[in-house]
């Protein structure tokens, strides 16, 4: 059994799933960042995916 | 070694904060594990925060929003500056939600870049705080115009794109 020292040292978090926070499933809580991210990944050369 | 060298070693040195040791606050999400919150606990307050990653219309990619919650209401702030003194842990804190979602998601790209300049650098101090484990886990490139490099330390970014590597 982890140690609750070795938990909160983990890279990937623990994550509570609260249910109360679904009502945020499917919404876009910040929209003016959304659309300014597509306005300049519209014309971004990105970099080709790297495997492993 | 010239001693400018010498000092920006040591700096980079005591900067480079091992992220697993870092103190970071607790993370609730709903059960996509798109929208991560966490509670700010300092001077001014209790601050909640809310980490977003946002499908993009490039399939695949998704854009990382962060903000403060209003209390009592379902609005966000992406341009607050709350000076809770705790930017560190602030910090750290969206760097796990990252981990977390890459967890959920390892498919996915995550692109982020600042609602204004001063954010933009901090995004840009907090790769650099965790830079040698973030390198571990991730490909990591820097934005210039519409053009992606591999991430450097000490170059000015207009975004950051990540993809993991484990």
């Amino acid at each position: 059994m982890k140690t609750a020292q070795e938990l909160n040292n983990r890279k990937v978090p623990i994550i509570t799933i609260d249910p109360s926070l679904e009502k945020y499933s499917g919404k876009v809580l910040f929209p003016k960042k959304l659309a300014k991210a597509n306005e300049v990944l519209k014309t971004a050369k990105l970099p080709q995916r790297k495997n492993g | 070694m010239t001693v400018d060298k010498r000092v920006s070693t040591v700096i980079f040195l005591f900067q480079n904060i091992q992220f697993m040791k870092a103190d970071r606050y607790a993370l609730k999400s709903p059960s996509s594990q798109t929208i991560f919150e966490f509670i700010s606990d300092g001077p001014k307050g209790a601050i909640r925060k809310v980490v977003e990653f946002q499908e993009t219309n490039e399939p695949g990619l998704f854009n990382l929003a962060f903000g403060d919650k209003y209390e009592n209401s379902d609005e966000m702030d992406d341009l607050a500056v709350s000076n809770n003194g705790d930017t560190d842990k602030v910090l750290a804190t969206v760097i796990a939600a990252v981990y977390a979602f890459f967890d959920k998601h390892p498919e996915a790209f995550v692109y982020a870049t600042g609602s204004t300049d001063a954010r933009t650098r901090l995004y840009r101090i907090g790769i650099t705080k965790f830079y040698e484990e973030m390198m571990q886990d991730f490909y990591l490139y820097g934005q210039k115009g519409d053009d992606f490099f591999e991430f450097e330390m000490g170059k000015e970014y207009s975004g950051f794109l990540a993809q993991r590597k484990f």
